[in-house]
């Protein structure tokens, strides 16, 4: 057995387990009908339970085990699920979660302990959960072989006997060129029998008898049998090639052996499963996979340079060709690396509730459009500024209740985590109805520290937004071990230029905070504009150009002192990009212009010249080491120079 | 020590084809029978750790030899010999007690499967 790919598999989908078991737990938390949220906790336990047995993580299995005796008693209303307790199952599920990362780094649950987490549930169940209840190896707990494996597959959702048997939906396969299979079909049925209650046989018996059938056949049952058990018992009966056993009120997980033989006879009887047509990959192979793509699109614009140098209408055909299929072949490879929002902020719920619970907020939190697909490196990426907003958000600008109270405001804050498409961008909000940033202080400490002349007295969004990001500047009174000294900002604001995106701040004393980030939808290849100053050749993502024209369309004038353009009813202020990059000052009679905006700024770039808009593959760039300020990331031309691409958002 | 098996058929050539795949493995022929009566006889007599059954033999057939047998030794391994086509008539003598059969001609490796579920 291929130890390792098992250990990935439980461990992706023991991740996937334990955010649905937290999605449970916080409904549960507050709904008023708790028996679809203690089903579905029961299912994902169940399932981890299943799993962490088949690959013989003990420690693991006998957790799952308890908390699914807990959940068992909550169902069948024994225990009532009192804050408590739940509280005792999401320190299971956090259990589980850091038992399943160890196996990450491990391979092995080897260091997995439960039994401070045994003591808990037993504790919380008020006496009635006792210790024997929840210590592990009790009734009814699957014990497979260690050549079981498992794997995601569609069942129907049916829910557990509750005297520890378990429900298996069971399909035997027999050897194809076995004689009277009828005869031996319903030997395999007569073992089953003698094992629990047996239903649903599939196809009927009178077909199996007179081997109206092909060379499977089906059938449920509840048994208190191990499924390595009902195995065995079933291969007595003779003539048998594989044995599929899925429990079948897990609602996914499904427990196969492996089969003695592999046979290459077609399946009559086997329905196609919608499960059966995705499959996991590794994100580092669709890394790969994104990376040698980048690498053809930029040797297939190599070779489009190169064929249209020869008036060779063949070559060029060939090149039309390459170029579509490169097109193709990305917008593949882009769209398997697209998951939806929520496969990453899933977690923030459990997130919220957890913080505010440690700084003694009462809050509601809504997660919008956790089905909006970005990139997965992308949503990797802002996870990290995210939490730190949520936190800034639940610790900062959340009043305490009596506050809110006073002020006349709902005793719960609200704080909104949005999701949306926007053109080629993705937008993500945080939103709180807080009191707002404290502007006044903002501006004393940041003339405090010689950031702002003396005499200004209050500041834009923007100016503020600048000012937070400076690392330092912090209006927090107290230092929380939550989100410490208005640390963050400055981080949020470097993480999502690095991205080649902006944030953008709203704020309003007393009614909240709003902060956007606004973000390329992919991260690995990006539309872009080239321009010329000097010899050199930049990149200007093409998300942030709004227009471009050249001076002599667009009236250049001076406003105190400063160079503008009046561009149709706009005055923008003027950025040369030669004096960006350390060059002269440009002397040729004709210059392009390019409208670059971020949220709600723009400006006019001078550049030379403006050469063509390409598809660019972003390399990995340290802006902060390599260029400063200026460079978001680089990217190879077709012609093989490299170029950096500008980093908008801190231009503006 | 060897395994001993009661052979049950009433033709000779089923009964040495059936002898000689299992001595060849290990098992020591103690008794032939070629009716169902003699079967029921021996197997009270010899008490052995295996039997097989022709389901068809005069006087007594195989599956009343199975009835007979199981009444007083339910745990008797009896292993039926079938033809082709007897599907019905196997699957009585599985109802009657029968562990598990076996279908004419013989392939040996099927046999053996057979012998080792029953013994197992």
């Amino acid at each position: 057995m291929d130890t390792l790919r098992y250990a990935q598999l439980f461990v992706s989908e023991g991740r996937e387990l334990v955010s649905r078991m937290n999605e449970a737990l916080l409904s549960l938390e507050h709904a008023s009908d708790s028996a679809p949220h203690v089903d579905a906790l029961f299912r994902a336990t169940h399932t981890m339970k299943g799993m962490a047995g088949a690959m013989a993580y003990e420690p693991i299995a006998d957790a799952a085990h308890a908390l699914e005796s807990v959940l068992a008693l909550v169902r069948d209303g024994t225990v009532a699920a009192t804050p408590e307790l739940i509280n005792a199952l999401f320190a299971g599920a956090d259990w589980l979660e850091a038992s399943i990362e160890r196996v990450a780094v491990d391979g092995n649950a080897a260091a997995c302990s439960p039994t401070v987490l045994l003591d808990q549930l037993a504790a919380s169940g008020g006496g009635v959960v006792s210790r024997g209840v929840v210590s592990p190896g009790g009734g009814g707990a699957l014990r497979p072989t260690p050549i079981w494996t498992s794997a995601i597959a569609a069942a129907a959702p049916q829910v557990a006997a509750a005297d520890g048997r378990t429900s298996y939906r069971i399909r035997v396969r027999q050897v194809a060129d076995a004689p009277l299979r009828g005869v031996r079909a319903t030997m395999a049925l007569a073992r089953a029998r003698a094992l629990g209650a047996l239903s649903d046989v599939e196809p009927n018996e009178g077909s199996l008898v007179s081997e109206a059938f092909g060379t499977a056949f089906s059938f449920a049952l509840t048994t208190g049998a191990s499924p390595a058990e009902i195995e065995r018992e079933l291969r007595l009966a003779g003539e048998v090639d594989t044995v599929e056993i899925r429990a079948a009120d897990v609602g996914g997980a499904q427990l196969r052996p492996t089969p003695v033989s592999t046979r290459l006879t077609p399946d009559e009887s086997a329905a196609p499963r919608a499960a059966d047509s995705s499959v996991r990959v590794e994100l580092q192979r669709l890394d790969a996979l994104m990376a040698v793509t980048g690498e053809l699109v930029i040797a297939r614009g190599r070779f489009a340079e190169l064929a249209a140098r020869h008036a060779d209408p063949a070559l060029e055909e060939a090149a039309a060709q390459l170029t579509r299929l490169v097109a193709t072949l990305q917008d593949e490879v882009l769209a398997t690396r697209m998951v939806p929002a929520g496969q990453v902020f899933d977690r923030f719920p459990r997130f919220v509730r957890d913080t505010a619970r440690a700084v003694g907020k009462e809050v509601r939190f809504a997660l919008v459009g956790r089905d909006i697909e970005l990139d997965r490196a992308l949503l990797d990426a802002v996870g990290e500024p995210l939490v730190h907003l949520l936190r800034n958000a639940l610790d900062h600008g959340l009043e305490s209740v009596d506050d809110r109270i006073a002020a006349g405001k709902p005793a719960w804050g609200t704080i909104t985590l949005a999701v949306s498409r926007e053109r080629d961008s993705v937008v993500i909000r945080v939103t709180d109805d807080g009191r707002g940033v404290d502007r006044a202080k903002v501006v004393r400490r940041a003339r405090e520290a010689g950031l702002l002349a003396p005499g200004i007295a209050d500041v834009a969004d923007d100016e503020l937004l600048r000012l937070l990001g400076t690392a330092g500047l912090s209006t927090a009174e107290r230092v929380t071990t939550l989100s410490g000294r208005g640390v963050g900002v400055d981080a949020v604001v470097a993480v999502v230029r690095r991205l080649s995106g902006t944030v953008d701040l709203r704020t309003v004393a007393g009614e909240g905070t709003s902060w956007s980030l606004r973000l390329p939808v992919t991260l690995a290849i990006v539309g872009a504009l080239l321009a010329r100053v000097g010899d050199e050749v930049y990149a200007l993502p093409a998300t942030h150009v709004r227009a471009t024209t050249d001076l002599v369309d667009a009236a250049l004038a001076t406003v105190r002192g400063r160079d503008v353009i009046v561009y149709g009813d706009e005055v923008l202020p003027v950025v040369r990009l030669r004096a960006i990059v350390g060059l002269p000052r440009y002397t040729g009679t004709h210059e392009d212009i390019v409208v670059l905006a971020a949220e709600e700024r723009r400006v006019a770039l001078l550049v030379d010249e403006l050469l063509s808009q390409e598809e660019i593959v972003v390399k990995p760039f340290d802006a902060a080491r390599d260029g400063g300020q200026l460079f978001s990331g680089a990217t190879v031309l077709a012609d093989g120079a490299p170029a950096l691409i500008l980093d908008v958002g801190g231009l503006l | 020590m060897k395994q001993t098996v009661l052979i049950c058929d009433d033709a000779i050539f089923m009964r040495t084809m059936v002898g000689d795949i299992l001595t060849q493995n290990g098992f020591e022929i103690v008794g032939e029978a070629e009716t169902g009566v003699q079967a029921i006889e021996q197997y009270h007599r010899l008490r052995p750790d295996l039997v097989t059954m022709d389901i068809v033999m005069p006087d007594m057939g195989g599956i009343d030899a199975v009835r007979e047998i199981t009444k007083t030794d339910p745990d008797a391994r009896i292993l039926m010999c079938s033809a082709m086509g007897q599907q019905s008539l196997v699957v009585e003598a599985i109802q009657a007690g029968a562990k598990d059969f076996v279908v004419k001609p013989f392939q040996p490796s099927r046999v053996l499967e057979a012998v080792q579920r029953v013994m197992s």
